[in-house]
């Protein structure tokens, strides 16, 4: 794919390149970046890990980040920048493969271009938000859920790549994550896969699990579930 | 904000209109005629179902929002704009059907050059690029961080308490870190360059006393409120004014620093 089309994704290649750039030179301003994820990077490279992981944001961006920190010596807001937007140029990849599934390869090629000079999303991963990682560990789901359904071969690995993103990375994106490995053992007509990928997704769960459960002594994958479950009990009495 | 342009906007500009009125076009023409592919009825679902997913989580952790208001656009947005890209497909997929009839009416130069003019024309006319134009290269968006900035360096030198809360009470209900000195301000940012806290004006249930408030002296502010009547507040005063790369933003200390609220 990458040999064929070699313009094409020189392309996407050298925009990813000038993004990267555009991070590093401009990182924008954020209150989510600034108030949480920024400090947060920062106390993860000085291994405060109270204040590097909170049972509402997920685990995933905070490693991320840290690590980008740890490493390199960036400030947070810099680092949140940077792998925001690596996670805007990576979802080129799966966008192309979903668009390229459903509608062929001269309209992916166009969709990835729609998706290149759109301002949103990369003004979202330029702010150090999670939106792009959200989108990636989406695109990847969807795209492995499809080829499953088709009878195709690579949607599991797509499948359980974007399974420990989406649970990663935020807590909203935890029940996607569960819904989408439905829509996929449907598909798979509850196979061995299917049941890999439910086991899988419960062990990537489970560090937000310990977060959570360190915090308020509830075994749930974030503390934003605890009213609802509360509020299920009582209906249920 | 009126409520026609909340529903407007929630369905449509939410997904970035040049793309999404193209791309909601080719759908339904599709879906009327009934070429729509299992596999575009598939990814619909997906899309759908994944949107839908994002509505009841939103709506049970948020039931308060006011349709139309500011916190439900910038919230909307950002929940389901994500997923736009899915859906400009469609619209991905109608250029080259219009591509292929200029192809074969014998048009195809002058139909990609009048592709790419009405692309570009939907994509610079829309508000987005020089948005982001601002943001980049003249620094509109980067205003409050700049000002944050100059303002940190002013509240290192101002600011001798201690550089954490000690025992502090860390919330479940949202992250807040030990950090000090603690500055409010519209935008958090305004101790970020000295490492302090920062606390939005909009965010609730921050367990300590602020610092300092910092209030950036524009129309916005005056119509919110914050930045009005702080230089007679016999709470705060009025200790140092700086400049971002557009407005004034004007720095308050509190008299009686670091008082304990629970």
């Amino acid at each position: 794919m990458f040999v064929r089309d070699r313009i094409f994704w020189s392309f996407c290649l050298l925009t990813a390149i000038i993004a990267v750039i555009v991070a590093l030179c401009c990182p924008t301003v954020s209150n989510d970046c600034i108030n949480r994820f920024a400090p947060m990077a920062e106390a993860f490279a000085e291994g405060n890990w109270q204040e590097t992981f909170h049972p509402r944001f997920g685990f995933l961006f905070q490693l991320l980040t840290g690590t980008v920190v740890f490493v390199t010596g960036l400030s947070g807001d810099v680092a949140c920048s940077l792998v925001g937007v690596i996670g805007w140029a990576l979802c080129m990849v799966p966008l192309y493969l979903v668009v390229r599934h459903v509608f062929g390869e001269r309209a992916a090629k166009v969709a990835v271009i729609l998706y290149v000079v759109a301002p949103m999303p990369f003004a979202w991963a330029l702010r150090g938000l999670r939106e792009s990682y959200r989108l990636l560990g989406s695109l990847l789901m969807v795209w492995g859920v499809m080829r499953c359904h088709s009878k195709m071969r690579g949607g599991f690995a797509a499948a359980a790549a974007g399974a420990a993103v989406l649970a990663g990375i935020r807590a909203d994106t935890m029940l996607v994550a569960g819904v989408l490995s439905l829509v996929y053992a449907i598909g798979n007509r509850f196979r061995l896969r299917s049941w890999l990928l439910f086991v899988w997704l419960a062990l990537v769960l489970q560090p937000s699990c310990l977060l959570t459960w360190k915090w308020t002594g509830w075994w749930v994958p974030t503390s934003q579930y605890i009213p609802v479950i509360e509020m299920l009990g009582r209906m249920m009495r | 904000m009126t409520s026609w342009w909340s529903w407007y906007y929630a369905f449509f500009g939410i997904h970035y209109l040049p793309f999404v009125i193209p791309a909601a076009a080719v759908l339904v023409l599709r879906l009327v005629l009934r070429r729509v592919s299992r596999r575009e009825l598939a990814l619909l679902g997906l899309v759908l179902l994944m949107l839908l997913l994002e509505a009841v989580q939103l709506i049970a952790s948020h039931a308060s929002f006011e349709f139309g208001s500011e916190d439900f656009i910038v919230t909307w947005e950002r929940y389901f704009g994500v997923l736009a890209p899915l859906l400009w497909s469609w619209a991905a997929f109608g250029v080259i059907q219009l591509l292929d009839w200029f192809e074969r009416h014998r048009l195809l130069k002058v139909g990609s050059y009048a592709v790419i003019a009405v692309a570009l024309f939907a994509v610079f006319a829309f508000d987005n690029i020089s948005k982001r134009y601002d943001e980049i290269v003249k620094g509109a968006g980067r205003d409050a961080m700049v000002a944050g900035e100059r303002i940190s360096r002013f509240i290192a030198r101002d600011y001798t308490g201690p550089r954490r809360f000690e025992n502090f009470p860390y919330q479940i209900n949202d992250y807040y870190t030990s950090r000090r000195p603690v500055v409010v301000g519209f935008w958090g940012c305004a101790a970020w360059a000295c490492r302090g806290q920062s606390q939005g004006v909009m965010k609730g249930g921050y367990p300590m006393r602020e610092d300092y408030l910092f209030a950036r002296v524009d129309r916005r502010f005056v119509k919110e409120g914050l930045g009005r009547g702080l230089e007679r507040s016999p709470e705060h005063d009025f200790v140092h004014e700086v400049r971002g790369t557009k407005f004034r933003w004007r720095l308050y200390r509190r008299k009686q620093q670091n008082k304990k609220v629970r």
